[in-house]
């Protein structure tokens, strides 16, 4: 009965939560400590409570309980133990379930790990948490239950089995990760509706919503980066990137995200852009909802689909107008209550992130109109289709973006308040050089077109940018080797953060660049003993075989690959039937990593002419995910910065370092 | 223990524990944030009381001396202005208020518990697939052991009694292709496959043809008839391909000669006895006196006692009762979902195989009057009612 017991906790929860938001934020109105006092304790309880539901419906995936619908329509009993556990996830109901789950996680570390907050702001923001969680488990619990059981005796004895695309191992962690993304989000939001509530917004308030929402938002890059590695190895036709309307969707909460990591370092350091940066924080949770709203509701497949089976539909949209207009609302009545800020010269430290944050918030609308444009127009024109493809983002999101990477590195150089632009680019004048020397090479010797050149000249501007910033900063090269050392190990981890993930963004687009530009690609149908040439290999192909896996069976193609005449690897590509009932057929690509770039085979069909083999040479594609990795690893070494420890005061004499508020 | 008791026992523990926690904090004064504040206070004027005797001291000076008095004091000013809130909220937390909470977190359970009682299902255990194949023979869950009988074939495939205790589930569950192909492979593992083996496979293709005899079935049952000469079934079954094969002259003598050699009171004597009456009026000859009918069971009833019998980890009655099930679910099945023609067919078959010639009777007329409109649909019910002699109207 641990099913039952895991949906009634489900229920529970759901109670649980709206006392959490009704108890606290009364009594914050009141001014009742007692009542504030409850918030943390209702958000403690309603995270065991969403947890062991979460739990409950694991078990009965791992134990292929078909009694459960849920259970039955996406496992298999011979599926392997992993993707039993990430089943789970792995559909509609199960991944609402984990979201909500996330959002109680989030929840539970505000109530635990901010005592220092005052208490009616603590109050006000586990109780706006509550409310949204509430709105989500009122969704689940009524039209979107994981827990719809099969009546007794017509209990099967298989399950349908998952969709075959998401049993790997880059996609058991995509969801977990980029929902901790979206739902960090949240907290910045609560903080926001928070602060409007009280009319209060200073720099203490910027020192507490920043680690969360550099948590939130080092959780989101990581989510997109596995969901586009995922593309890249998966699907077999070699992109990493699609411009598609599931992956815009997690990208416009991950731009509006890193615009408010920045305009928030204003308000702690400035104490100026205040209402902006509270709008910042509500439009970025507001792109977690319509992106979830997106993929959730169905409505990207079809306008028409969404309205022909509307309830799910129609409830989500519901919380995003709650949300979404609540909170545009409360801002628009209580955004003048916040106190008038401090100025700033255009060339400055804030002027640059503000241009930072125009131009992102600009490269934001233009994904979310590109995305949403489709939807409208079908809706307007009664079932019209119109595709807004890669050309239009390529070209809107580039421009937008090109001026963001070439101001990049000169904005840590400028100082607070007033700045100046000279010797800011006068310090970059080594990192300018290698970038030009870099795009003329790059044109001269490797036949780059201009296009190509100047993308790798950006991508190493930014890259050498943020490490002249970096060594300048230490002092590498200008002061004793031992002074620079000692410097790089007493940096702090917020710098270390700036340095990595700025770095990140130029490997990014270096990446972006060689493996678009340089890209070869040979698509043929083959017959057994023939061969292809392809960036200075060789690959041939040798014939098929079948095999079998745990749950699948798998048609193999074994490769041969020669350089120079050499053979330097055997390869197998596959093409998998999953058991159940969802015969989709996946790839599973051969992927060769060498210094200057991935070979990569994909299979296709077998017809008369042969084996249909689509055989790619990605140059320094890695390039992409070590950029992506580095951002992570940045926005984690961000987070144990001890500043970032919550409540815990920036130090001016290490005297005060003795306070007791640790 | 019930599973109701000890459900609604876990619910309570459940509810009193979200309880304990969210009301516990209502119980003690919320002296927290004031007994803070007053201690930050006292740290942090105690800070400034060493700071002052350092400076005077002269060990820290100008500036920064400056800097760290400003710190402290703007600390001490914070604590202060803390502690006094906390004290006005203190005051500010009323009967009224807490009386609301109380009441508030009273009504969670109650809220839940009724939302619970409309969306759950109360009490009912979990059904995991291992635990349901364990109990598979106590709840004479066919589907549970074919699919038990199943996994333990995979282990050892080259087992003939495994494949000839799956085939005759496989009929009863009517994937016929499986159940061919089960007994195909019975026959070519066995050493010396007997004739009611080849019987058996040469039926379940005979019913995957809806009663035409295919070559490969001709073949089998000749194969039975040359380990076993004189077998009743498979005499009977090559008679009845002659006739479709449009040899009525030799058919009509062979069955004669079959229904010769019956004993009266064997089970498919009676329709044996119907097919050489119907032969003869056809070819207008005199037929034979037919001595008494022991049944009115037709040959298809000793087919499936032969399938019973290589059922054998399960007792007789068991078999029966497993058999009934499937076809009460299947009756069931037909009722919510009335178009399925290949359902009907297989439930008249199995009711008639049952004994039960009444409900089988009824089945057709039902079924009848569903494919009313359907000529297709209803030549086969006329086709399958006549095999199985039944009467249709």
């Amino acid at each position: 009965m641990i099913v039952e017991l895991g949906h009634f906790a489900l229920v529970l929860a759901l109670a649980v939560a709206l006392y959490q938001t009704f108890v606290p934020l009364y009594g914050a109105a009141r001014n009742d400590m007692r009542l504030m006092e409850m918030a943390a304790p209702a958000a403690i309880v309603q995270f065991f409570l969403v947890a062991f539901s979460f739990a409950a419906l694991v078990h009965a995936y791992v134990n292929s309980d078909f009694s459960v619908l849920n259970v039955f329509q996406n496992s298999h009993s011979a599926k392997p133990f992993l993707y039993k556990i990430t089943g789970a996830w792995a559909n509609h109901e199960g991944s609402m379930l984990l979201w909500v789950l996330v959002m109680a996680a989030f929840t539970l570390a505000i109530a635990v790990f901010s005592g220092n907050l005052p208490a009616s702001l603590k109050a006000r923001v586990l109780g706006v948490q509550g409310a949204i969680s509430s709105a989500f488990l009122l969704y689940i619990n009524t039209v979107s239950s994981p827990f719809v059981r099969i009546p007794e005796s017509r209990v099967p004895l298989e399950g349908q089995g998952m969709n075959p695309l998401l049993q790997d191992p880059a996609l058991a962690m995509h969801p977990p990760m980029l929902y901790a993304g979206y739902v960090g989000f949240s907290v910045a939001f609560a903080f926001a509706i928070a602060a409007l509530l009280e009319g209060k917004v200073d720099s203490a308030w910027a020192r507490w919503v920043r680690p969360w929402t550099l948590a939130a938002w080092t959780f989101l890059t990581a989510g997109i980066a596995l969901g586009s590695w995922w593309a890249y190895y998966e699907l077999g036709w070699g992109g990493w990137w699609f411009w598609d309307p599931v992956e815009n969707a997690s990208f416009m909460p991950w731009l509006a995200g890193t615009a408010l990591l920045h305009s928030a370092i204003v308000v702690e350091k400035r104490n100026a852009l205040k209402t902006w940066t509270i709008l910042l924080a509500l439009i970025t949770f507001s792109l977690s909802l319509v992106g979830m709203f997106l993929v959730r509701s169905g409505v990207l497949s079809s306008v028409h689909a969404f309205a022909v089976d509307p309830e799910r539909g129609t409830f989500i949209l519901a919380i995003l107008a709650f949300f979404i207009g609540g909170s545009l609302f409360l801002y628009a009545i209580r955004a003048h209550a916040l106190k008038l800020e401090g100025s700033f010269e255009p060339v400055s430290r804030e002027g640059s992130l503000v241009l930072n944050n125009v131009l992102l918030s600009a490269a934001t609308a233009a994904v979310f109109i590109g995305t949403l444009f489709p939807l409208a127009y079908e809706a307007v024109t009664g079932g019209g289709k119109i595709t807004v493809g890669a050309p239009y983002f390529n070209l809107t999101f580039g421009i937008l973006i090109i001026p963001l990477l070439l101001i990049l590195p000169l904005g840590p150089l400028l100082a607070w308040k007033r700045g100046k632009l000279k010797a800011a680019l006068s310090r970059l004048k080594v990192s300018a050089l290698v970038a030009a020397v870099v795009a003329i090479l790059a044109s001269l010797l490797a036949g780059a077109s201009i296009k190509a050149a100047l993308g790798v000249g950006v991508g190493t501007w930014v890259l050498v940018g943020a490490l002249q910033e970096w060594a300048g900063r230490v002092m590498l090269f200008r002061a004793p080797l031992k002074v620079a050392l000692s410097r790089i190990s007493s940096m702090p981890g917020h710098l270390w953060a700036m340095t990595l993930a700025h770095a990140g963004v130029g490997l990014i687009v270096l990446g972006a660049v060689i493996s678009t530009a340089w890209k070869s690609e040979a698509i043929n149908a083959m017959q057994p003993g023939q061969k292809v040439e392809i960036a200075g290999f060789e690959v041939l192909y040798k014939g098929d075989r079948q095999a079998t896996g745990p749950n699948y069976l798998a048609e193999q193609s074994l490769f041969e690959i020669y350089r120079n005449g050499e053979k330097i690897a055997e390869e197998i590509s596959e093409k998998r039937t999953f058991l159940g009932s969802r015969s989709m057929p996946t790839t599973e690509v051969a992927l060769l990593h060498y210094p200057l770039g991935d070979l990569y085979i994909a299979i296709g069909d077998k017809t008369q002419m042969g084996r249909t083999v689509r055989i790619y040479f990605e140059p320094m594609i890695y390039l992409l995910w070590l950029g992506a990795l580095m951002m992570v690893f940045g926005g984690f070494i961000g987070l144990m910065d001890r500043r970032f420890r919550v409540g815990v005061a920036e130090r001016t004499d290490s005297r005060i370092a003795a306070q007791p508020a640790e | 223990m019930s599973d109701a008791t000890a459900f609604w026992l876990l619910v309570g523990v459940m509810i009193a524990v979200v309880l304990a926690w969210l009301l516990a904090p209502m119980l003690r004064r919320p002296r927290r944030a004031l007994d803070r504040a007053v201690y930050d206070l006292a740290i942090y004027r105690d800070q400034m009381r060493e700071l002052e005797t350092e400076i005077a001291q002269g060990r820290i000076s100008g500036e920064a001396a400056e800097k760290a008095r400003n710190e402290i004091a703007r600390r001490i000013l914070a604590a202060d202005r803390e502690r006094q809130q906390a004290e006005e909220r203190l005051q500010a937390s009323g009967r009224g208020g807490m009386l609301a909470a109380i009441l508030t977190a009273l009504a969670v359970p109650v809220a839940a518990v009724a939302i619970y009682m409309q969306v759950g299902d109360p009490a009912r255990p979990d059904l995991p697939l291992e635990r349901r194949l364990a109990d598979a023979a106590k709840n004479d869950d066919l589907a549970a052991l074919v699919k038990k009988a199943e996994q333990r074939l995979a282990k050892e495939p080259d087992n003939p009694r495994g494949w000839m205790a799956l085939a005759p589930a496989y009929e009863q569950l009517g994937q016929l292709d499986k159940a061919i192909e089960a007994w195909r492979k019975a026959i070519e593992l066995t050493d010396k496959p007997s004739a009611d083996l080849y019987n058996a496979y040469a039926e379940a293709v005979v019913r995957a043809a809806n009663g035409r005899i295919p070559e490969q079935a001709v073949k089998a049952f000749a194969k039975a008839q040359e380990l076993s000469p004189g077998d009743p079934m498979s005499r009977y079954y090559l008679a009845m391909a002659d006739l479709q094969a449009g040899k009525r002259e030799k058919a009509y003598e062979n069955l004669k000669k079959l229904l010769a050699d019956l004993p009266p009171q064997a089970p498919a004597h009676a329709a044996v006895a119907r097919q050489v009456q119907r032969l003869a009026q056809a070819l207008g000859k005199q037929a034979p006196a037919i001595t008494a009918q022991a049944s009115g069971a037709a040959p298809m009833n000793d087919a499936v006692r032969q399938q019973m019998q290589a059922m054998r980890n399960a007792s007789p009655q068991e078999r029966m009762a497993m058999i009934r099930s499937m076809v009460e679910g299947l009756s069931e099945r037909l009722k919510d979902n009335p178009d399925d023609l290949n359902g009907w067919l297989r439930l008249i078959r199995a009711r008639k195989v049952l004994g039960e010639a009444d409900k089988a009777q009824a089945a057709l007329a039902r079924a009848n009057e569903i494919f009313a409109n359907n000529e297709d649909a209803r030549k086969r019910l006329a086709a399958l009612a006549a095999q199985l002699g039944i009467a249709s109207q």
